[in-house]
């Protein structure tokens, strides 16, 4: 059996069923190593994509408390419930960069808790907590554009890096 | 003979026994201050150093908080206490916003110990 074999190797016919099991088993290699390859790469780019949407979320929501703030638009109330719920969220999407990236984290959380310990901290807050609106001073006000400009520079950062990765 | 002594347990006091939505600093500013919750807190702390217990204090539940609350309210036990006795004795647990825990132990506490070495007494209002 084995010298049959030995014999139909050399002929003309077997080198061309070896090439063409040769290209077909290429091609199909080729297929699947593509298909996982662009399953991996569309699940990664999903992910990336998933957490910058979040990200650029916080940072609108931040832009429209900032303007409730600088209109005299909350109660000291809704400002501090609102704080916590920001807190929330934002370690939600840090748990998921640092799950995903494996790095410590967003410098975004950081700064979100230096703006909520700062505005909370502010005599205005304070003064006015038993009123419907709280009416910030101009240097209050000054104050929170200068946090504000921080955050949407961190966060502008940030998505720039996420972009590299 | 002697009889095996059970460990004592450490003492809890919640904020949100307090109160769910804590307020601002002083009691003049608003209901649920932080200067009202200091007498709450104060009591605590005493039962804690006569049982000889470590005391928990737990901020979870709340609506949040204003820093003015907690800073008011931690930073007088400091002030009457001193830091080093106010660190030994308590424990402060918060999972739903941990950074409150950061803020307390790098910020509050030695801004008030450094009051009480100054005798800057706290306001009452």
């Amino acid at each position: 059996m084995i010298e049959v074999l030995k014999e139909f190797l050399k002929t003309e016919e077997a080198s061309n069923y070896i090439a063409l099991l040769n290209i077909s088993i290429t091609t199909i290699v080729g297929i699947v190593l593509s298909c996982i390859i662009h399953k991996r790469y569309s699940r990664k780019k999903s992910t990336k994509d998933y957490i910058i949407s979040e990200i650029l979320s916080v940072r609108d929501l931040y832009i429209k408390q900032f303007d409730f703030l600088y209109t005299n638009s909350k109660s000291a109330k809704e400002i501090k419930d609102w704080f916590k719920i920001m807190s929330n969220r934002i370690t939600c999407v840090d748990e998921s960069v640092k799950k995903t990236y494996k790095t410590r984290g967003l410098p975004l959380k950081s700064m979100h808790n230096k703006i909520q310990i700062e505005v909370t901290n502010l005599e205005d807050y304070n003064n006015q907590y038993s009123k419907s609106k709280v009416l910030f001073s101009e240097y209050s006000k000054s104050e929170m554009l200068k946090y504000h400009m921080e955050l949407l520079n961190k966060i502008n950062n940030l998505v720039l890096d996420l972009y590299k990765k | 003979m002697y009889r095996k002594m059970g460990k004592k347990e450490d003492k809890e006091c919640r904020v949100l026994d307090f109160s769910s939505d804590p307020g601002p600093r002083y009691k003049k500013q608003g209901v649920d201050s932080g200067e009202a919750f200091y007498a709450v807190l104060k009591k605590a702390f005493n039962d804690a150093v006569k049982s000889n217990v470590k005391l928990k204090i737990i901020l979870d539940g709340t609506s949040g908080y204003a820093s003015s609350f907690l800073d008011e309210a931690f930073g007088r036990l400091v002030y009457s206490e001193s830091l080093e006795s106010v660190k030994q004795r308590i424990k402060i647990i918060s999972e739903e916003e941990p950074e409150w825990i950061d803020m307390l132990y790098n910020k509050t506490f030695s801004e008030w110990e450094d009051r009480r070495k100054n005798k800057q007494a706290p306001k009452s209002t």
